[in-house]
């Protein structure tokens, strides 16, 4: 078992064979730097409950094609990701650090079809973002390419 | 956490975008439209969709001789899309295409003659379908 403690000095144990999915981790155990406690000055204990329970059920993915479980782990992956924006950005930047690559890949991809269809007005509003474009500016992105601007699919809801 | 980094995750988010998507969240912020235009994002967006089914369209053109109409589509490759959603594409050239030939393809990119009216004669040209892009190249010598 490995011992990881998130910044709020919570510790969880997880299995040697779930954590090496890290490739973070993997390094340090290979390197004998995981004898006690691996402490995640980046990650909150909430966070880190969602990354290991993704983590536990992805242990020996490549045994989920022989034994016809890949369908439950599509499964778990849709409900996983069914998540708001804080909490996976949170994630996305846990599987970051971390270094887990089909995590990262998951979330990145629900984030990127969550943008997909959404106004520029949406965008900056669900991320936070000033926009720091002159009108003049605005505009001529707009006139280089119009079509990508209108659209009965262009979604202005922030959600 | 340093600017860097969070760029780096927006690029791996954002490279999974149809160019649609992009080229309307140019209008995001500065350091949207910077990390959209970046060559090394285009090169990451184009390997990310040769690798992506979801990402790969046909492109095809239909000819009513009797109108002498061209007309030019993009469908995905990956869904069953009813052939009436099939959006056409806008010709490059501002043009009332009465010939068109598309001679070769390679990574999104597309080698076509189109029929211009005004000029009375054939354009050679590099066009991209996805950003609607072109340019007219030299047209070669044939002796």
């Amino acid at each position: 078992m490995v011992k990881l403690k998130s910044n709020d000095d919570k510790e969880f144990e997880v299995e040697e064979a779930a954590v090496i999915q890290s490739e973070m981790i993997k390094n340090m155990i290979e390197d004998g730097c995981a004898t006690s406690v691996i402490p995640l000055p980046n990650i909150d204990s909430k966070t880190l409950i969602k990354v290991i329970e993704y983590l536990n059920k992805h242990i020996n993915m490549g045994k989920a094609a022989e034994t016809g479980e890949e369908d439950d782990l599509k499964e778990f992956d849709e409900q996983f990701v069914n998540m708001g924006w804080e909490e996976l950005f949170d994630v996305i930047m846990a599987a970051n650090y971390l270094n887990i690559h089909e995590l990262m890949e998951l979330c990145c991809q629900s984030a990127a079809d969550r943008l997909k269809n959404k106004s520029v007005r949406a965008v900056r509003e669900m991320l936070k973002i000033t926009n720091d474009l002159t009108e003049e500016e605005e505009q001529e992105i707009i006139n280089d390419a119009p079509w990508a601007f209108e659209g009965p699919e262009i979604d202005d809801t922030v959600n | 956490m340093p600017v860097h980094f969070q760029e780096d995750i927006l690029a791996n988010i954002l490279c999974r975008l149809p160019v649609r998507s992009l080229l309307r969240f140019k209008c995001v912020s500065k350091l949207w439209k910077t990390l959209i235009d970046e060559l090394h994002f285009r090169m990451t967006h184009l390997n990310h969709a040769k690798n992506d089914k979801n990402s790969q369209n046909f492109l095809f053109y239909q000819l009513r001789p009797i109108e002498a109409i061209f007309s030019i589509y993009c469908c995905p490759f990956s869904s069953a899309t009813l052939a009436e959603d099939v959006p056409e594409l806008n010709f490059p050239l501002i043009v009332e295409p009465q010939f068109c030939q598309v001679y070769c393809c390679c990574d999104g990119l597309v080698i076509i003659t189109v029929y211009d009216n005004l000029a009375e004669r054939h354009r050679l040209l590099l066009w991209n379908p996805s950003t609607r892009e072109s340019i007219v190249l030299p047209t070669p010598n044939y002796h």
